[in-house]
């Protein structure tokens, strides 16, 4: 019976972290769809996310949870001003669609390197971590799992699916998919692109607070936090295919069973290596994204 | 367009320069040079591949690190000589398997694969240090690596001067410029990047190979360090893309500014480093020299 039990706890311990990955990596397939910037500072933004609300929490006493009502404010406006100073730049003096994708690359590096240590001048890289008021234990299959995980993973999905409702039926979450599919149809029908990637990049830097806020409740946190988690959301923005939710949440499923296999069977170190493994088989076999068109 | 003469000419001269240093500089002085070299080594490599290309490289790291443990390995049993080609042979193989996953995308994937393969090389160590071997960490035997680093990257020079002028460079170079009229020209882009990712990867294991007996002791995070894979890029950016001269100026002044900084101002360096990166890349599109040297 060991093995069942084993079994059931994988499966559901796979899940909640699937659900968590797919939370992690949605803002930033949001970010490069529309915009067409690989936003590599993503994980440092989850970082600020987490620090926001360990602060909240730590000197004002506001429920974790709660603070995503703080954190989502405060990344809009961080992530703005970073894309109307520098990122949007990046369009004028290029002079190839290729050209914006490389240098903006190369500047969301250099942008990584400046929020990871201004982090760490500011709060020190000592781990810090909290005691987040924990809602109990609960027993599945005959394991027991943390109650705080189970919300955070319901959390996770919600999030997603809410997101994913926006992007159907509003106007500006059509307008958003529009500049995914045809940024020049999007411009000829009168959308205004700038503002759209304004918009979506800071929404997608909202995502990946909220993802910070959450990763936060359960680990400690460093400046640096940000960089394997960033890696994480790459693998997946490509296991999804760029643009496509649907590929995002099962995607994050799929290496969120993945990763818990080997943390839990093996050893965690080699999770990297496990999800890397996934990039090399997808870039081999279907490099469009499993959900991809 | 500068003829060859004059500046095969500035090459000699400043070969003949470093190879008499250690007479007339203090021994400080000499081991700066050992990492202006290793650094002009390092950009002229990256740039041969992606800075003609524009397939953007995130993982000099990754090669040169494991040319690092090549040493670390087998230093005790092979000699230095025999590992320089053998980690030329190795990292050759390994980046071409690379580029075969990678370089038939577009180079967004490449650039996001390279990103993470420094990391996963140290992950894969650090895993293996702690289960098979339980070590934390290798020692070197230390020496003076100063003229074998010289002749390593007056290699490199003349290899990438002679290159650039060949068949193979001026592909790169067209895939770098247009890759779909390249193709449409004949070309097989695919194996020409391979190829030419390879060659630059190979020689980044080489000078990681030779530099390792700088430091007595290492790890996986000093190997895998993730400085080696930004340095090289942040340089040539600097620098200029257009012509050779971009990587050797953009090395030669980043390297003298880096070495003082990470001696004066050690805990602000990284952030330097970013805010540089970002000025250079919205400032300076062609890079310092792409002003002077119009083609």
């Amino acid at each position: 019976m060991i093995t069942l039990t084993l079994f059931f706890e994988i499966l559901v311990g796979g899940i909640i972290l699937g659900a968590l990955y797919s939370l992690i990596a949605v803002g930033l397939n949001l970010q490069y769809g529309v915009t067409r910037m690989l936003n590599v500072a993503h994980g440092d933004f989850l970082m600020l996310g987490a620090y926001i609300t360990y602060f909240s929490f730590t000197l004002f006493g506001i429920n974790p949870f709660a603070s995503m009502i703080v954190v989502a404010p405060l990344m809009f406006l961080i992530a703005l001003i970073v894309y109307a100073s520098i990122l949007q730049r990046v369009v004028k003096i290029s002079k190839s669609a290729e050209e914006v994708e490389w240098r903006s690359l190369l500047l969301c590096f250099g942008l990584s390197f400046v929020i990871q240590n201004v982090a760490m001048i500011l709060w020190t890289a000592n781990y810090r971590g909290y005691e987040a008021p924990s809602l109990g234990l609960v027993n599945i299959f005959g394991v027991t799992f943390e109650v705080n995980r189970i919300v955070i993973a319901l959390i996770s999905i919600i999030i997603n699916v809410s997101l994913y409702l926006f992007l159907r039926f509003t106007k500006l979450g059509m307008a958003m998919r529009a500049t995914v599919e045809q940024p020049e149809g999007a411009q000829l029908v009168g959308i205004n692109i700038f503002m759209i990637s304004a918009f979506s990049f800071s929404l997608g830097a909202i995502l990946s607070g909220w993802a910070g806020t959450l990763i936060s409740t359960f680990t400690t946190l460093n400046p640096f936090m940000g960089s394997s988690y960033t890696l994480i959301a790459l693998v997946l923005v490509i296991l999804a295919g760029i643009g496509s939710f649907k590929g995002n949440i099962v995607g994050g499923f799929l290496i969120g069973f993945l990763a818990y296999l080997t943390m839990r069977v093996i050893h965690s170190v080699l999770t990297l290596v496990v999800i890397y493994s996934c990039l090399i088989v997808i870039l081999l076999v279907r490099p469009q994204g499993l959900f991809a068109r | 367009m500068k003829t060859p003469i004059p500046t095969l000419l500035i090459w000699l001269i400043f070969l003949v320069v470093v190879i008499f240093a250690p007479f007339f500089l203090p021994r400080y002085y000499v081991a700066v040079l050992t990492n202006v070299l290793c650094w002009l080594g390092l950009a002229l490599c990256w740039h041969f591949f992606s800075g003609t290309t524009k397939y953007i490289s995130l993982g000099s790291a990754a090669f040169f690190g494991v040319g690092v443990y090549l040493t670390a390995i087998f230093g005790k049993t092979l000699p230095y000589y025999f590992i320089l080609p053998l980690a030329c042979v190795i990292n050759f193989l390994f980046a071409g398997g690379v580029g075969l996953v990678t370089l038939r995308l577009r180079g967004m994937y490449f650039a996001i694969f390279t990103f993470g393969l420094a990391e996963l090389l140290n992950n894969i160590i650090l895993f293996w240090e702690m289960k098979v071997t339980g070590t934390r960490g290798r020692f070197v035997t230390p020496f003076d690596i100063y003229y074998p680093m010289v002749f390593i990257t007056f290699g490199i020079i003349l290899l990438t001067l002679v290159l650039r002028k060949s068949k193979f460079g001026l592909a790169l170079r067209m895939i770098g410029e247009n890759e779909e009229a390249a193709a449409h020209f004949g070309l097989n882009t695919t194996l020409y990047k391979i190829l030419g990712f390879a060659l630059s990867s190979a020689l980044i294991g080489v000078i990681g190979a030779a530099f390792a007996p700088r430091w007595g002791y290492i790890d996986s995070g000093i190997a895998f360090n993730p400085l080696y894979s930004f340095m090289p890029a942040v340089m040539t950016l600097f620098g200029g893309t257009e012509t050779m001269l971009g990587p050797v100026v953009g090395a030669l002044l980043l390297s003298l500014v880096e070495e003082y900084l990470l001696t004066v101002l050690k805990e602000y360096f990284m952030l330097i480093l970013g805010l540089v990166m970002i000025i250079i890349l919205l400032t300076l599109p062609e890079g310092i020299t792409g002003r002077v040297v119009k083609r």
